[in-house]
Order: C-alpha cells, then sequence, then structure tokens
C-alpha cells in the first residue's frame, strides 16, 4: 500500500480499506483548518474578486483524500463498508455474532 | 417503625418511592427529628437465635434502606444511576441509600426514570436471503436519587466514597447544587442596571471568539499575507 503523505497505522484489524480510510480521516483532520479558511475567503464579498478566486482555485486543487465525503464507516472487526451499525462499528454479520455470544453488554434477542 | 418480631421478609414492592421532598416532609411531621434504629434490640423472642447474636447495622441489611426525612427541601444533589441489569442497579441503589443514612444525608427515592429501549434488526445470513432476520434489543434502566440539607464536605464524601465502591456495569451521573451569597461590588453607589448591561456585553464577546474561529481567523491572516495572495 503507498500514499502521497506518510500516515500511521491504525490501530487493532487491519486491511486495506481500513488503513486507506483512516488515511483519508487523517488526512482530512491535517486539512480542515486550510479548508475553513480559504471556504471563507471564497465566500466572503468584502474581499477583492482576484483574491476570492485564487482562493477558490486552491481550494479546488486540493486532493480528494482531504474531503470529508470520501469518508466511509467500516466495520472494527472486518472491514465491511455495508450494514455498519454505528453504536458498536460493526458490520451486522460481526454484530450478530458478537450479541449471540454475549460480548456486548446488555444486548439480547429481542422479543416484542 | 419497623419491628424484628414481625419479619425478616424484604418488601419489594415498596422500593420505589416519589424523589419530592414536600411527601417527605409530611412524614416527617409524623416522627419529627428522631430517627430510630431499624431493629429494637430488645426483643427476646425472636424466630432464630442466629438473627440476635448479629450486630445491628448487619440486621439492617434485611430490611429496605432507612431514611432521614427532608426537614429544609434544599435539593444538593441528584444521583442517576444507569444500567443495563436490573439486578446489580438495585443493589448498588441500596448500598448508597444506607451510606447515606450512616452519613446523615436526607434522601429521597430511588425514582424509577423511563428506561431506554435500543433495537437492531439484521439479516441473519452472510449472504443473500434477506428475508429472513434476527431482532436484538438492549434496555438500559435508569433510577434517581436525591440528597437533600447536606454541607458541601459531607457530598463530597458520599461521592467520594461512592465512587470508590462502584460496581461494575453501572453508570453514574451527578448533578451538584451549590448556593452561593449575591455579592456585588459597590452595590449602593454603583447604577446596577451599568452593571448588567456590562456583563452581558462581555458574554457576547466570549461566544463570538471561541476557540475554533480564532484558529480559522489567524489562518486566514496568514494566507492573505502570503507571497500567492499578494
Amino acid at each position: 500500500m503507498r500514499f502521497p503523505v506518510k500516515t500511521k497505522l491504525p490501530p487493532l484489524f487491519q486491511t486495506v480499506y481500513i488503513i486507506r480510510d483512516n488515511f483519508k480521516r487523517q488526512q482530512f483532520k491535517d486539512h480542515e483548518l486550510l479548508t475553513k479558511a480559504l471556504k471563507f475567503m471564497a465566500r466572503n464579498t468584502t474581499l477583492p474578486s482576484k483574491t476570492r478566486l485564487q482562493a477558490q482555485l486552491k481550494l479546488n486543487a486540493l486532493p480528494n483524500y482531504t474531503h470529508f465525503t470520501q469518508v466511509k464507516n467500516r466495520c472494527i472487526a472486518s472491514g465491511s463498508a455495508r450494514h455498519v451499525i454505528s453504536d458498536f462499528r460493526l458490520c451486522r454479520q460481526q454484530f450478530r455474532s458478537k450479541a449471540l455470544n454475549g460480548e456486548l453488554p446488555g444486548v439480547k434477542k429481542g422479543v416484542w | 417503625m419497623l419491628k424484628s418480631g414481625s419479619s425478616l421478609l424484604y418488601k419489594p414492592l415498596l422500593r420505589f418511592q416519589s424523589t419530592s421532598a414536600a411527601e417527605t416532609i409530611i412524614l416527617g411531621s409524623k416522627q419529627p427529628g428522631i430517627i430510630t434504629p431499624p431493629i429494637t434490640p430488645s426483643s427476646s423472642t425472636s424466630p432464630s437465635s442466629q438473627a440476635n447474636d448479629l450486630p445491628i447495622n448487619v440486621k439492617a441489611l434485611y430490611f429496605p434502606p432507612q431514611k432521614i426525612p427532608v426537614k429544609h427541601g434544599h435539593l444538593k444533589l441528584d444521583i442517576q444511576l444507569r444500567s443495563y441489569d436490573t439486578n446489580t442497579l438495585e443493589f448498588y441503589t441500596e448500598f448508597i441509600q444506607r451510606i447515606a443514612f450512616y452519613l446523615g444525608v436526607p434522601t429521597t427515592g430511588p425514582k424509577p426514570l423511563p428506561k431506554r429501549h435500543e433495537t437492531w434488526t439484521v439479516i441473519k445470513s452472510p449472504f443473500v436471503h434477506a428475508k429472513s432476520k434476527e431482532n436484538f434489543e438492549r434496555f438500559t434502566y435508569k433510577r434517581l436519587l436525591r440528597c437533600w440539607d447536606t454541607n458541601d464536605e459531607v457530598i463530597e464524601l458520599l461521592l467520594s466514597y461512592i465512587s470508590k465502591y462502584s460496581v461494575a456495569g453501572v453508570g453514574i451521573k451527578c448533578n451538584l447544587f451549590k448556593n452561593e451569597p449575591i455579592t456585588m461590588k459597590s452595590w449602593e453607589n454603583d447604577d446596577v442596571t451599568k452593571q448588567i448591561n456590562n456583563i452581558q456585553f462581555d458574554n457576547t464577546i466570549s461566544n463570538e471568539t471561541n476557540e475554533a474561529d480564532t484558529l480559522v481567523n489567524s489562518k486566514i491572516l496568514e494566507l492573505l499575507n502570503s507571497k500567492d495572495f499578494k
């Protein structure tokens, strides 16, 4: 796995997709201040139009991995991106097996 | 009043009581101020000889926790307990009530607050067969205990003791209430409305300049002064 910037590896279970997602989260965190400042400058009508245009160009030039829209929640036990239950950060299959084993405190088979 | 001759049975139906101070004040008026021990030691004709040999504070464990009546109705502390399991929760609330009694803290409750019900429905199989699903649920039970008419030091002692002997699987949330005297600099000389206006003005400034905004502002200034924007 190669990344354009040096990055820290996430803890616990790792797959390629989890590492990639973690990289995007780190990059978003690093670029958050810059993005906010540039957005403010691009939208502020009191600034000269040249500065606003330049700010907008800079904003557009930022790589995709700095956008929060690229981040997707993933299962921390299997790395799956589908049907992730955000209360436990687990996908449905891992959630079911863990709940049936009694590893999730308080979670029982529902009867209603 | 409880008597050892009657029965050593714990009555769980009586355990929930209201947390309002008014009712307990009425209760207190019937037995004004005097806290009697839970069991009279003079009872010689008890059902078992073993029960008589026990010290009085151990005997008291067979009875629901004693309460000191609320006198003044000054709310000092709200303790909210949460758990997925009612057994440990009730054990712990009882423990807190007993400690409060021996520290001399008037308490009301425990009042059962509405439980939180969470449900999840997941597909049973790892692949396809989306029609067969499985349900899971979780209940979070809550209890509210209230402490009244106590010094701040005693409340702190109570809280530290509770947290020292806390039970696994029970969460505690506390609201502390403190009374403070109203003091204003040179109350008679200055115009009060002027002071209030000044306070409001200060508040608006502090709200506007939070930490994140100052960071963004400094970044904007840095960018505007950089080479690219000149």
